[in-house]
């Protein structure tokens, strides 16, 4: 009876009806793009030709598919009825927003990239201004990424602790935080050359702002790497620790931000004390335009909430953190030590 | 030839019991009650447990139809079939709710009822092994899994802002105390009462407690990962935040294990099936205790139907979750503090 | 009965031989089958003495006589009842009667002439080559050679109704539990059957659970294994006409112990056995897995991995599941025809069958190149352990975790695995649990198992409940 009833299940579905759809009957998408022209929503991905890989590289290894709609709901719908199989959102790299919706409100269509039960929440999101198709269709060199260099490109700059990467959870974090601003990486491809140029700067899902700034990563990227040319030579200088305070007294929000970087050669050869200085005076020059770009636009993208946050959640939750940002005050000290 | 219960055992069983119970959710109910705070309304619970299993362990004899059989007979079949059942309805709603989870996140087009079926069948088939063989399989099982658990959670605890914990205490956190409190502790009595039921008196404190305390410790942990990858308003926002905060990770150097989701998946799965088999065994040894000539066959069998019918009823996943949740606590506080303080009672009325 | 009619009625019913001495001073007969009986004895240590004696004292013989002063056998003993003549001569015992109804058992049982070859299964590099034949007597002087200890019990016990085959059980009496000896001499004693021809017949009497996932004893051709298996405190029941030995109890982490890890430095051998033991994780759960992440778990595997999964799958016209089906069942089909025709035809049927089948298959497109990688690797990776009877339990375990994960993906595979190890740990060998030391876990034993060789070790492992727990003593220096 017992063993019975343990091999009961198993014989309902018995005769060759299994409940799945194998990969190779799906599309799979390695990236999608989003935009707004005009009225109209563009979106589009570029699908996995899982033939190219078996019969030969020379084939064009994404195929792109791409549907309009007047409403984002019209233009998801479009798509999934221009797709070949069903859609398969397990292996996305990257989600390319067109500058046109980003200006307009990408939450929406990042909520629904969410809901997707397979999705990646660690799938990079990019902000461009240039051709969306030209982005996706783009091969790095040496590269096994179908479609997804601007991941692979992205990952890179990451890991070498150069740029930021800004994934769909990480605007999501973004989002359950209030309005808090986060930054994303735009991209654009000049010269048959694919770049990450800067960061897109949003407030509530709408970017406000547009920075090529490097001190952002100070303020979000741990042992953050910046390179210098000062005089002959090339400098390097690595984020040693970092101390963001904020203080709110009075309604008036009070930053003092403290950073000390390492500074090294190429080459090896030892850093000199007025070259320190120097660098001292350059990288505070660049923090302070960043705080003070942030206080222009009352955008967050320096993060300086999670400072906040982890000083007092229940006063964060209390306060108007936005309405606070235009009227800040902060101090910047810098240091550089020759390593 | 050796038959015995070792202390370790019971102390997988129960961290086991707590991480599988609350496998998705825990995280999201510790945060949402206790926000930054939430370490500490875990450790009340637990405290609040602890006392509760001291008080069970001075009390009961064997099992609760031993004891009853003992401090007031007449009503021991009674007493023992509504223990039973109390266990029987938290067991069902938690298979609807794994049901309803593993078919939302990983098996879209298997139909819920035959992952309820399916599991309903592993979980009881092991449970009605001898006692001693599905405590250690279960031991055996549960090493891997807390294994892997501690490693992982260690690893989105460092890949996730560690600032996101901080602070760790607020005023305003201690507001939903009471309430918070009770509703964690319904878990841990649970899961503190699984593997204890059946110990020899002598061992079941020490043991108990230092269940307890571990469940406690993995708890903790459990939810310091979580909030550490999602932040603590995601983690109280989803209903099953575990599934989230890993579907966040990206270990690059990790080459095919990147995601993670493999080994997630196992270790789940593993948890699933070890709590069920645990939460399965109560009710299902009370009743062969009860009525000890009734052919073992049709016992499991109407355990098994009546399992997947409870999980087929329940239609949503939050439905589940909340019905999972008030029979647990209810049945915890019943078992823990009501039960035992009334044949305690008894007990001392009778010697005088 | 007059000794002429028994000698008539198994003359005319069972083909023995009856001769009759006579020199007129009382008849002697002589019962026996040729065919069990060395001829040249018969007539130098019986016939001929009998004769001279007669010869030369000119007068009747006494029974007492005969045995004492006449026969020149080593064994023989005084017939004490009739009934004692029809299962003695059927084993290969003359019989001696004389016409006042007393007689002789006179032992000149024929040794087959088999003698000790190399082992077929449980081949090493480094350790003996002699192995049990089919002999006891012969099994029993190999045995005795390698255990001189007088502590050595041999008991003999009759099976079969009809073949009544010697089943020799022997253990170390001051070593192994009284708990097995008793259980296997009961088990034994209660077999009620007609024949029992060979050990592995005679295992399913010895079993805990008759219907068992897993092998519940050990079957061993080598001495030098057999003999190690009783240092450490277990019982050898060797069957007549078997080249096998039978060892309770096994458990489970022994069938991943070779011998020749003990011939190996201590590095090596912990690999081997971590490898080993790896080995049948990736048979059982390689191709089961290939289906998880094909058909339900495509996004766990970063996206590079995904597209050359899919792009291996492009175009195969059959499912995941039935292609994995159809190339097991093909590969087990060359298993058990490899298996059962002669070795020089054997090659060419693995030519055909694993290179021009296989290659076939994925050129028409019915399977993918990836699937026989993985087919063959569960293949390969199921023979790696060294005890061979554990790996028919390996292969079917896999197509039950083939169909649970076609179902429930991983969670499928996942309660494959449960369920497995809930067998291996409820399983019992001679009442001793199958998955000790550990489940239940003992860290002293379980560290010894991976880490240590085993027959220089200082304690006999605890689970076995040894008598004798202490196999060398400590140094005190």
């Amino acid at each position: 009876m017992k063993k019975l009833l343990l091999f009961l299940p198993m014989f309902f579905l018995l005769g060759g009806c299994y409940p799945y759809t194998e990969v190779e009957n799906m599309d799979i998408l390695t990236s999608v793009y989003v935009d707004k022209t005009d009225e109209d929503i563009r979106l589009g991905g570029g699908v996995a030709n899982v033939r190219s890989f078996s019969d030969s590289m020379a084939e064009d290894p994404v195929s792109l598919i791409s549907a309009e709609g007047e409403t984002l709901e019209n233009a998801i719908q479009n798509l999934y009825q221009s797709a070949d199989h069903e859609l398969f959102f397990g292996a996305l790299r990257a989600v390319v927003v067109g500058e046109g919706l980003a200006k307009d409100g990408t939450e929406r269509f990042l909520r629904y990239l969410d809901a997707q039960p397979r999705l990646r929440r660690s799938t990079a999101v990019f902000v461009t201004d240039g051709d969306l198709e030209e982005i996706l269709e783009y091969k790095a060199i040496n590269d096994f990424s179908a479609g997804f260099a601007a991941d692979s490109i992205i990952t890179t700059l990451y890991e070498e602790k150069q740029m930021r990467y800004t994934s769909i959870g990480d605007v999501m974090y973004a989002f359950s935080c209030g309005d808090a601003g986060y930054s994303v990486p735009h991209i654009t491809v000049e010269n048959d050359v694919m770049r990450v140029d800067g960061y897109a700067l949003f407030t509530g899902g709408k970017m406000v702002g547009y920075t090529n700034n490097p001190s952002l990563l100070f303020f979000t990227v741990n042992g953050a790497v910046q390179r210098h040319l000062l005089g002959a030579t090339p400098l390097i200088t690595r984020l040693m620790t970092r101390s963001v305070t904020p203080e709110v007294q009075n309604g008036k929000l009070h930053i003092a931000a403290r950073f000390v970087f390492a500074a090294e050669t190429d080459s090896g050869a030892p850093v000199s004390a007025a070259q320190c200085k120097a660098l001292e005076k350059k990288l505070q020059a660049q923090v302070e335009a960043a705080l003070a770009y942030s206080k222009k636009i009352g955008c967050d993208y320096l993060e300086l909430y999670k400072s906040r946050m982890a000083q007092s959640r229940a006063d964060f939750d209390m306060e108007q953190w936005n309405a606070l940002l235009p009227e800040m005050t902060y101090t910047v000290q810098v240091s550089v030590r020759a390593r | 030839m050796e038959r015995k219960q070792k202390d370790i055992l019971l102390c997988i069983q129960c961290g086991v019991g707590i991480l599988g119970f609350g496998l998705f959710s825990l995280p999201t109910a510790a945060v949402y009650f206790g926000s930054n705070f939430f370490w500490g309304y875990i450790a009340l619970a637990a405290a609040i447990a602890l006392a509760g299993v001291l008080l069970f362990c001075t009390v009961f004899e064997e099992t609760v139809y031993e004891t009853c059989k003992a401090v007031v007979p007449r009503h021991s079949t009674w007493i023992s079939i509504l223990y039973a059942f109390l266990y029987t309805a938290v067991t069902a709603f938690l298979f609807s709710y794994y049901a309803h989870t593993v078919q939302n996140w990983f098996l879209d087009g298997v139909p819920r009822f035959l992952i309820a079926l399916f599991l309903a069948a592993v979980s009881l088939y092991t449970a009605a092994k001898p006692a001693q063989d599905s405590a250690r399989l279960i031991g055996f099982v549960g090493v891997f899994v807390l294994l892997t658990v501690v490693v992982m959670r260690f690893v989105m605890l460092f890949s996730g802002d560690v600032r996101n914990l901080m602070p760790m205490f607020e005023m305003e956190n201690a507001m939903q105390l009471p309430g918070g409190v009770l509703f964690l502790s319904g878990f841990f009595v649970l899961v503190g009462l699984l593997g204890i039921f059946r110990m020899p008196r002598k061992r079941k404190r020490r043991s108990g407690a230092a269940a307890v305390v571990f469940a406690a410790f993995l708890f903790i942990l459990a939810a310091a990962g979580c909030i550490s990858v999602l932040g603590p308003v995601q983690t109280a926002q989803y209903l099953d935040s575990t599934v989230l905060a890993m579907k966040n990770l990206n270990l690059s150097k990790m080459d095919f294990l990147q995601r993670g989701d493999l080994v997630f998946i196992v270790t789940w799965s593993f948890l699933i099936l070890c709590t069920s088999t645990l939460s399965c065994q109560i009710p299902y040894r009370t009743v062969c205790a009860v009525f000890p000539h009734v052919k073992r066959g049709w016992l499991y069998g109407s355990f098994f139907l009546l399992y997947v019918l409870c999980a087929a009823v329940v239609p949503s996943e939050e439905l589940a979750l909340v019905l999972l949740v008030y029979t647990s606590v209810g049945t915890g506080a019943v078992i823990l503090i009501i039960l035992p303080i009334v044949l305690l009672l008894v007990k001392r009325r009778k010697k005088r | 009965m007059h000794p002429q009619e028994i000698c008539d009625k198994y003359v005319k019913e069972n083909n023995a031989i009856s001769r009759v001495l006579d020199a007129g001073y009382g008849k002697i007969y002589l019962l026996y089958i040729k065919q069990l009986c060395d001829m040249e004895a018969m007539r130098q240590d019986i016939m001929r003495p009998i004769l001279q004696y007669w010869h030369y004292l000119k007068k009747p013989l006494s029974v007492q006589e005969l045995y004492t002063q006449v026969l020149c056998v080593e064994e023989c003993k005084l017939l004490k009842c009739e009934e004692e003549i029809e299962p003695q001569l059927f084993s290969g015992i003359a019989i001696l009667l004389l016409e006042s109804g007393e007689g002789i058992l006179i032992n000149i049982r024929k040794n087959a002439s088999s003698s000790p070859s190399a082992p077929e299964l449980n081949y090493s590099v480094w350790g003996a080559k002699d192995s049990f034949v089919e002999n006891i007597e012969i099994n029993l002087s190999l045995l005795r050679y390698r255990m001189k200890d007088p502590r050595l019990r041999t008991e003999m016990i009759l099976v079969g109704k009809r073949t009544q085959t010697a089943v020799l059980v022997s253990y170390l009496s001051d070593v192994a539990n009284d708990k097995y000896v008793d259980l296997v001499r009961k088990r034994l004693k209660t077999i009620d059957i007609d024949g029992i021809l060979e050990a592995g017949h005679l295992q399913w009497f010895l079993k805990d659970k008759k219907f068992g996932l897993f092998p519940q004893v050990g079957l061993e051709q080598r001495v030098d294994l057999a003999c190690g298996a009783m240092l450490e405190g277990k019982v050898l029941i060797l069957c007549e006409g078997s080249p096998v030995a039978i060892i309770a109890p096994k458990l489970l982490a022994e069938f991943f112990h070779a011998d020749d890890d003990e011939s190996e430095t201590v590095y090596f051998s912990v690999f081997s056995k971590i490898l080993r033991f790896l080995c049948v994780l990736i048979s059982v759960t390689i191709t089961p897995l290939y289906i998880a992440l094909v058909a339900f778990h495509a996004e766990a595997l970063p996206t590079a991995y995904t597209m050359v999964l899919a792009s291996g799958r492009a175009g195969v016209p059959v499912t995941v599941v039935t292609e994995i089906i159809l190339m097991e069942i093909l590969v087990e089909v060359l298993r058990e025809c490899l298996m059962r025709i002669p070795k020089n035809i054997g090659s060419a049927i693995g030519i055909v069958g694993g290179i021009v089948v296989g290659q076939a298959t994925v050129e028409a497109g019915i399977v993918s190149p990836l699937v026989l990688v993985i087919v063959a690797l569960s293949l390969m990776t199921s023979f790696v352990v060294p005890d061979y009877s554990l790996s028919g339990t390996v292969r079917i375990v896999k197509f039950a975790m083939i169909f649970l994960t076609a179902f429930f993906g991983m969670l499928g595979l996942t309660a494959g695995l449960f369920l497995l190890f809930g067998a291996a740990i409820s399983d019992t060998s001679l009442h001793t649990p199958y998955f000790a030391p550990y489940a239940p876990f003992s860290l002293r034993d379980a560290l010894k198992s991976i880490f240590t060789n085993k027959y220089v070790s200082v304690c006999r492992p605890s689970f076995l409940h040894p008598k004798n727990k202490v196999r060398q003593k400590k140094k005190t220096s």
